[in-house]
């Protein structure tokens, strides 16, 4: 009896959990997805590899402490670059696929490199934090791989306070200017200072003039195509040439301190009898502290001031080595996109910059400090006076030219020579772009750089050896003349070198000399043992020796070498020497005679002391 | 037999209801989710046209909005071929008295006019050069792209028109050609022809490049479900149900250039609309929760399904109970059908029991009948041959007192003996069938271990001793000592297995009677073995198996000469039995035999549990135990003591005058006779009625004693003797009387008891138990 009720009870239950069953299933349909949650591990933690980005210039001290702060597992490593052709390096980067992790340009280069060696950002949220039109510029079908960052502005700089001192009113044409100037020369006053270091200056001054003229026009633009393609010749130039012509005709384009370096440069505007300073500047006060004379920013001036121009240059853009999306990268990847994460925030964005004097920045949240002396001038820049940086598809063109227009500014040439000058180039370069051309088989590191250059510079110097600093990343050190632009930056990236890739390397850069010391076998290896010490701080640079033919090098023997890197002391002491030969000029008589540049070159030709080692 | 059937049936019962239940379950699950499935099926469709429906109606509110700029837009291109303005200031009039003109209220647009170099000039006067020149394609006389370069960073969708005549005008010193006009409207203002208030403004509406990028949102949330800046990356990890991958919904879009379709993001269910806009190349995505699509139909199909699934569990339930009940019926009648022939059997059985039982109580009545005649019989029989006895048994004790010859006092001895041995006979057999009738009650008192076994050993040991037989009385480890037991029954059992021995064990061999204490079975019990032993003649292995049946002996050359009613053995099993115990024996012929009796008996309450030590010690056992001339010494003075205690009862007796009550004339001759023996005399009355007379008018102190027969005719000795205690005689109360009677069992003497006798004294009359009885009764005291 019992039994059976037993089974009924059961019965019931079997028929009451069929049908719920039933029903629960047809209400439920699937199960829930369980979420799955990946935790890292301590263990798994520790072994982040470090997350790497090139400075190339910017300091990114900040930027390595937000990083530790918010995530404390992630290592920032700095690839350090101050060599003279920072974005023919990251051009050249992207055309190889040798970058760091992090990649970041100045220019928005060739969308196949972009699509082959990039990520598509596109699908990650902070892209939503960019401006839409910005990110339009960016946009290669669909995808973005750069992400526009942080913008400057070029303009001319006048000293505000010297003009409120003598009552002079900002220009807003070149006739006003003309006028100006003559005031400004009575008053003793000098009218502006150039910055001329690199040719690479004069030929932006060029085009900067242009802009007002006809480089930033529909026809101006199309022009640069056309040119380019060797469609069309430099005629097109001519009213440009004129206007630039004024410009130096009036004393604003001049190379009366074109001997100095930019800092130099910039100190001698700050001293505050200077009206103009044409290239740029990073603070815009007399002294740090903002006393002394208060600086201010004005337009490319036109004829009659309709098209006058700033001209805005995109700083940086950022983007993501495609190589992270290996699957041994996984870690990688998630770091690099949590840094990339961080640097499109408002905080980020200050930790980038510094106090570098970029003006805008790209994301929406950002809107200009009311300190900033772009603030007065930004209706201006947005309504239609803003030109962007001409340098992308005219790197073959920069140094040379740019050396025509600084002849040009310093008297040594003439304004009818200028066009038919660059039709001359326009040919060569595209002569050059069929070839032959010098060829690095491989990518040869900073050292094997080095080790290159020292042969390079013993052999057409004819000198005992070469001693050839390197630059390496030193903590704590900001970024530009702090860092070691005397010596080899970055690698030979593989393929074919231009002169803009020899550039990139060489630290006599695009138009400096080669330099001797002579000084003793032992004091020789004495400095190769104690390195660079640039910053006087005993942090130093290490040196590559190279010997005439491997030779070792007596103690007490006198030898003549090169030198690249080295304190004054050591100058003095070696009584330098400027061969007067153009270390750029050396580079490519030489390659041009080696033609294809490989490992065995290096091995075979030897006579390289790497003093990293000994130390 | 009839739980079998229904576990079997049962079992049989639970396979076709559970075999059911899965059918049925599969049945109804298998239709709820087709109906589920196909109403779902026919909701989604529901809610795809009435999306498709509204969000036509959004699309084509948004075309007439763009429509309306492109309008603007010819308009300025006409009032420029018409006013032809000669000059920037005329121009900048000529744009800001049109932008009043078309949208007095909105300023969410501009006009301005771009001229071939890509300068651009606004109603304010202003230009500049136009940051989008390179968007500007020569050939396109519409287009429409994002800018955000004019004035400030808000995003503004540019309505770019090619003016099909171009207007020169004079600015400062040169003459520009004007190619293009231009309207820029603000992204923000076009949110509300994007949201739906079908949806309560719920919706989330993107503008797309064909290539996914995003161009607007408007969206404000920054917790949007789509992140990153091309929307497809987003599209293509979303759940699809319908059409499983975002590749498909991407095939129809571009095939039909509208798609929509159900997508799953995480646990939320949206439609998703995709509009190609023509002559845009944009896409106008559309999302909104799939709550708030169809919600009235949905709500209707909900119930709808909720109330399906009501009726089919309803309906389930009662198809179930249908089935559960038609199976049970099924299953009830069956063994109903089992249980009519069973009923049919019983009835057969019953009747046939019925018939037996009807014989046996026939048979019961018949056997009852004839064992209350039995009894009769042996009640009379008793009577009836006791009275002879008694007169044989005392005219042969005369004879062999007056005999002189000794011959004639042989026989008088002989007489004697055998009318012992008949009268020994006699009352076995009235013993035995006593018990058999169930007429045997024990009577419980409380006594001691070491009473019964002194009683035992005063009883025995001197006819052990006329046979040169040693005997032990041992008692080993007694811990409860005083007992509630039938006494006399344990001593008939224990005199039983003695007197067995006694005669089965040849002359100076052994005799012991060991009791122990086993273990207390029970609270307030105890458990007791007596054990006789002897080590006489033993018995055969058969001989053991038939032991305790009745008139059992053992035949052989020995134990032929040993007189034996062959009851014995069968009463002390009957009278073991009778008590609850176990008897048994162990022998080996040749040897000797030993029986054990075990009895549970109650302990005394209030009786200490003593330890055996000082049991022993009590009952000077101890020196018997050692060895056994204490015993002989014992027995030594027990003769003596006897012999002193006759002497002096005799002289009590002597002179002492009694009544006698005795019908039988014999019987009274004899009893004189024998009182005469012991210097007493006596008055003989021949019925109760005369006693009593004879008592009430005699003196006081006259007669010493009465001595009443109890079967007399007209008044018999219990009603005389009730009679002669309420009479108003001096000595009526106190006058011992004492039943002479045939009547010999217990009842007897219970009966004459309570009649107010004092004692009772069986017939026929044993001298000596005369003498004792007599002189208890004359002086109680001693």
């Amino acid at each position: 009896m019992k039994t059976g009720k037993k089974r009924s009870g059961i019965l019931i239950r079997l028929i009451l959990i069929s049908v719920m069953a039933g029903i629960c299933l047809c209400a439920c349909g699937k199960g829930h997805r369980r979420e799955q949650k990946a935790m890292l591990s301590g263990a798994e933690e520790s072994r982040h590899e470090a997350i790497t980005i090139m400075d190339g210039n910017r300091d990114y001290s900040g930027l390595i402490q937000l990083v530790h702060e918010k995530y404390p597992e992630i290592r920032l490593e700095i690839q350090s670059y101050q060599g003279y052709n920072t974005s023919g390096y990251m051009e050249k980067q992207l055309e190889t696929g040798i970058m760091p992790d992090i990649y970041s340009t100045t220019e928005i280069w060739d969308e196949r490199w972009q699509k082959a060696h990039l990520i598509d950002l596109a699908q990650y949220e902070f892209t939503d934090r960019y401006n839409e039109a910005r990110m339009d510029e960016t946009e290669v079908d669909g995808a973005t791989y750069l992400l526009p960052y942080d913008l400057n502005v070029i303009s001319i700089i006048y000293n505000k306070s010297l003009f409120e001192r003598y009552g002079w009113k900002v220009p807003e044409d070149m006739e006003q200017m003309r006028e100006l100037i003559k005031k400004i020369r009575e008053a003793g006053v000098e009218v502006s200072i150039c910055k001329m270091a690199f040719p690479g200056n004069a030929f932006q001054y060029f085009c900067n003039v242009a802009d007002t003229v006809f480089l930033n026009t529909v026809q101006g633009q199309k022009w640069q195509n056309q040119f380019l393609a060797g469609e069309a010749d430099a005629s097109a130039l001519q009213n440009c040439v004129n206007e630039v012509q004024e410009w130096i005709d009036i004393g604003l384009l001049n190379a009366a301190r074109g001997e100095l370096d930019e800092k130099s440069c910039v100190d001698k505007f700050c001293e505050g009898n200077t009206a103009f300073l044409i290239g740029g500047i990073s603070r815009f006060t007399q002294n740090e502290d903002g006393s002394g004379d208060q600086y201010a920013c004005m337009p490319y001036l036109s004829e009659d001031g309709s098209s006058n121009m700033y001209i805005s240059l995109v700083n940086r853009y950022y983007g993501l080595n495609r190589e992270l999306l290996n699957p041994e990268n996984k870690q990688k990847l998630e770091d690099a996109l949590h840094v990339l994460d961080l640097i499109s925030t408002i905080e980020g964005y200050e930790a980038v910059i510094g106090s570098a004097p970029s003006v805008m920045c790209a994301l929406k949240d950002f809107s200009l400090p009311d300190s900033s002396p772009y603030k007065e001038v930004m209706d201006e820049i947005n309504s239609g006076h803003a030109a962007p940086f001409i340098y992308n598809g005219w790197t073959s063109y920069i140094a040379d030219f740019g050396y025509k227009i600084q002849d040009w500014i310093t008297g040594n040439t003439r304004k009818e020579e200028i066009i038919p000058y660059l039709n001359e180039l326009q040919k060569r370069v595209l002569q050059e772009a069929e070839g032959p051309y010098i060829f690095a088989e491989q990518e040869f590191d900073t050292r094997q750089s080095a080790k290159l250059v020292g042969m390079i510079f013993t052999e057409m110097a004819r000198s005992d050896g070469a001693l050839i600093s390197i630059n390496e990343w030193k903590p704590g050190i900001p970024s530009g003349n702090k860092q070691n632009m005397d010596g080899v930056n970055g690698s030979i990236l593989p393929g074919i070198m231009k002169e803009e890739d020899m550039v990139t390397i060489l630290p006599t850069g695009w138009n400096k000399t080669i330099k001797e010391v002579t000084l003793t076998g032992e004091r020789i290896r004495q400095l190769m043992e104690t390195g660079y010490d640039r910053n006087h701080d005993g942090d130093t640079y290490p040196y590559i020796l190279v010997t005439r033919d491997g030779k070792k090098l007596e103690s007490d023997e006198i030898y003549t070498i090169v030198i690249c890197g080295a304190t004054d002391e050591v100058l003095r002491e070696g009584r330098v020497w400027d061969t007067g030969l153009s270390g750029l000029k050396m580079a490519k008589k030489y390659l041009k005679e080696i033609g294809v540049l490989s490992e065995n070159l290096l091995r075979e030709d030897g006579g390289a002391d790497d003093g990293a080692e000994r130390q | 037999m009839r739980e079998r059937v229904k576990r079997q049936f049962g079992k049989e019962y639970f396979w076709k209801i559970a075999l059911a239940v899965i059918v049925m379950s599969s049945v109804i699950v298998l239709l709820t989710m087709r109906f589920v499935t196909y109403t779902k099926e026919r909701l989604y469709e529901e809610s795809k046209n009435q999306l498709s429906e509204i969000t036509e109606q959004i699309y084509e509110k948004l075309g007439i909005v763009l429509e309306n700029q492109w309008s603007c837009v010819t308009t300025l291109e006409n009032i420029l071929d018409n006013r032809k303005p000669k000059n920037l200031e005329e121009l900048s009039l000529l744009l800001g008295e049109t932008k009043g003109e078309l949208n007095p209220f909105d300023d969410s647009i501009d006009l301005i006019a771009i001229d071939e170099s890509g300068y651009y000039y606004d109603s304010g006067g202003r230009q500049g050069i136009w940051a989008e020149t390179s968007e500007l394609d020569k050939n396109a006389v519409r287009q429409c792209f994002l800018t955000t370069s004019y004035n400030e960073e808000i995003n503004k969708m540019a309505f770019v028109y090619r003016l099909k005549h171009s207007v020169l005008v004079q600015v400062q010193n040169r003459k520009v050609k004007l190619t293009h006009v231009i309207l820029m409207k603000r992204m923000d203002s076009l949110t509300s022809y994007f949201r739906s208030s079908a949806f309560d403004n719920h919706n989330v509406t993107y503008v797309l490049k064909n290539n996914g990028v995003k161009m607007y949102s408007d969206n404000t949330d920054e917790d949007t479900l789509f992140q990153g800046r091309n929307l497809y990356y987003t599209l293509e990890k979303m759940e699809y149900p319908h059409e499983k991958k975002w590749e498909n919904v991407q095939k129809i879009l571009e095939e039909e250039h509208y798609a929509c379709t159900d997508v799953k993001i995480g646990e939320e269910r949206y439609f998703l609309c995709l509009k190609r806009l023509e002559n845009y190349k944009w896409t106008v995505l559309f999302l909104v929760n799939s709550d708030l699509v169809a919600v009235s139909t949905g709500q209707m199909v909900t119930s709808v399904i909720q109330l399906f699934m009501i009726m089919i569990l309803i309906s389930g339930i009662l198809i179930f109970w249908g089935i559960y009940f038609v199976l049970r019926f099924k299953k009830s009648h069956a063994l109903y059908e089992m249980e009519l022939k069973n009923a049919i059997r019983l009835t057969e059985v019953n009747t046939e029991l019925a018939s037996a039982r009807q014989a046996a109580e026939s048979a019961l009545y018949v056997a009852q009948n004839a064992n209350q005649a039995k009894s009769s019989f042996l009640a009379n029989m008793s009577h009836d041959i006791r009275t002879p006895m008694n007169a044989i048994v005392g005219f042969s004790m005369l004879l062999l007192r007056d005999a002189k010859d000794a011959e004639v006092k042989s026989y008088a001895e002989k007489i004697s003996m055998a009318s012992k041995q008949l009268l020994a006979l006699i009352n076995n057999v009235l013993d035995m069938s006593k018990i058999e009738a169930g007429k045997t009650s024990l009577e419980y008192k409380a006594t001691s271990i070491e009473t019964i076994s002194e009683t035992i050993d005063g009883m025995m040991r001197a006819q052990f001793e006329k046979k040169h037989q040693k005997f032990f009385v041992l008692l080993d480890d007694i811990r409860h000592h005083e007992v509630i037991a039938d006494e006399l029954h344990i001593n008939q059992i224990l005199l039983n297995l003695l007197s067995n021995a006694l005669k089965y064990t040849p002359e100076k061999g052994t005799i012991s009677l060991m009791i122990t204490e086993i273990k207390e079975t029970k609270k307030g019990y105890a458990r007791y073995r007596f054990s006789v032993r002897d080590n006489g003649y033993g018995m055969s292995r058969e001989f053991q198996e038939r032991l305790f049946q009745t008139f059992s002996r053992e035949e052989n050359a020995r134990t032929n000469k040993i007189q034996g009613t062959g009851l014995g053995m069968a009463i002390t099993k009957s009278l073991v039995d009778l008590m609850g115990g176990m008897i048994q024996v162990e022998s080996t012929e040749g040897t000797g035999s030993v029986f054990h009796v075990e009895l549970e008996l109650k302990i005394a309450r209030g009786m200490q549990t003593d330890s055996a030590e000082s049991v022993k010690n009590q009952t000077g056992m101890e020196s018997q135990n050692e060895d056994g001339r204490a015993v002989e010494l014992s027995g030594t003075e027990s003769e003596a003591r006897k012999r002193e205690k006759r002497e002096k009862t005799l002289e009590c007796l002597s002179g002492v005058h009694i009544l006698v009550a005795e019908d039988n004339e014999l019987n009274a001759e004899i009893l004189t006779e024998i009182l005469a023996i012991d210097h007493m005399t006596c008055d003989i009355c021949e019925n109760g009625r005369k006693a009593l007379e004879v008592f009430e008018q005699s003196e006081p102190g006259k007669y010493q004693l009465i001595l009443m027969d109890v079967q007399m005719p007209e008044m018999n000795g219990y009603e005389a003797t009730r009679a002669i205690r309420n009479s108003s005689h001096p000595l009526a109360k106190t006058i011992p009387i004492i039943a002479m009677t045939a009547n010999a069992f217990v009842d007897d003497i219970h009966e004459a008891l309570e009649a107010g006798m004092n004692a009772h004294i069986a017939k026929p009359i044993d001298m000596e138990k005369l003498e004792k009885t007599l002189k208890k009764a004359l002086l109680p005291d001693e």
